[in-house]
């Protein structure tokens, strides 16, 4: 039933590799919807050339005037509602922000992705206040060096903590595997070990941060007792 | 490495946990979409602050308009170059100009008129031309 939306405002932050990597985590478990926002076609273009048992549907929806309706028809079919937006500040990512449960916004921590990060948020933020509803945002920093972390990217972090901004505490790191399930057109779980290194590790990182947004979810639900009316945009 | 710093233990079930926490969501029962003034209202409120933080309706993809590249269509994409007699690059220049060709479009037909010549030594056509390499 979570609506799950990644959004950013700039495009290569990582917003599809992350919804697929959760999206393919958590359909082990539950059943799941990716509702691809994306003019890109990230997702048909994996499953047109030859992506399969991947665990989870995927509905396309590019225009603003039926986004918010195939995620309604999602939450009532899927137990997690995953939406891949293109990284523009389009209304149809607005207005899927309108009606998630949390907003995973990811950024690389440089101050490109971060000065958009940044608008992103306001715009949630702002959002928030007009429907009086809260919205959840995290931000995930995506693409991090396994090792020996950048003070642009440690400031960046810090910068945002100061400013009451939730970040998740795991991070994806820059692994092949990540790249290589687009360009194979597998899973994650599927990935061949002699084409790709250390896809195990890969998937120890996915599964980790699945189980921060999943942990994420279950307290925001917790924390918003009695249920709120959730306003159908 | 565990929750507290120390190293994992061997018995931790962490993917049962995790399995559970995932299966532990459930889809939204069905529910009555909310009356449509309440909608429009949450709706406009949405559009305007998405209009003063400058998100904006995308201009359509329309399939199939995307013109291909020209090299690719063709396959001309090699230079040639050779001497001619100059009243030879007129009469290329005027063909080209009455059927709206371009060169190389003009030396494929011209090409493939010639073959079909060649098929037919008999022809008239040869009657005044030499195959010794002079004409």
């Amino acid at each position: 039933m979570p609506v799950i939306t990644f959004f950013q405002t700039k495009g290569g932050t990582g917003k599809t590799t992350s919804a697929f990597l959760l999206a393919e985590l958590l359909g082990k478990s539950n059943s799941v919807t990716v509702v691809e926002a994306d003019q890109n076609e990230p997702f048909t273009e994996w499953l047109k050339a030859g992506g399969k048992d991947h665990g989870f549907e995927i509905v396309t929806a590019f225009e603003e005037d039926e986004i918010v309706q195939a995620i309604h028809a999602a939450t009532s079919k899927s137990a997690f509602v995953v939406v891949d937006c293109e990284g523009s500040a389009n209304l149809t990512a607005a207005r899927a922000v309108s009606v998630s449960d949390l907003v995973i916004v990811t950024s690389n921590g440089k101050p490109l992705d971060q000065r958009h990060a940044g608008k992103a948020i306001k715009y949630v933020r702002d959002v928030s206040r007009k429907l009086q509803r809260d919205i959840p945002i995290r931000v995930l920093l995506t693409m991090q060096p396994a090792v020996a972390r950048s003070r642009t990217i440690m400031q960046a972090e810090n910068d945002m903590r100061e400013h009451g901004i939730h970040v998740f505490q795991n991070q994806l790191i820059m692994r092949d595997a990540f790249a290589a399930i687009f360009g194979y057109c597998t899973t994650l779980f599927k990935l061949d070990p002699k084409k790709v290194n250390e896809p195990a590790k890969a998937y120890f990182n996915a599964k980790v941060y699945a189980v921060e947004v999943a942990k994420t979810l279950k307290k925001i639900s917790d924390d918003a007792a009695p249920e709120a009316n959730r306003e159908i945009v | 490495m565990n929750k507290a710093g120390g190293i994992r233990s061997a018995f931790d079930d962490d993917d049962s946990e995790s399995e559970e926490l995932f299966a532990s969501f459930a889809p939204q029962p069905a529910t009555e979409r909310p009356p449509a003034d309440k909608k429009d209202k949450a709706e406009k409120a949405v559009e305007r602050v998405a209009e003063t933080s400058g998100f904006r309706k995308r201009a359509k993809i329309k399939k199939g308009t995307m013109r291909r590249s020209q090299f690719y269509q063709t396959g001309r994409n090699t230079q040639i170059a050779m001497k001619g007699r100059s009243e030879d690059k007129e009469r290329i220049a005027a063909l080209c100009n009455k059927h709206e060709w371009v060169q190389g479009q003009l030396l494929q037909y011209a090409l493939d008129a010639l073959e079909e010549k060649l098929g037919d030594p008999s022809s008239p056509f040869w009657s005044d031309r030499s195959f010794e390499g002079v004409d």
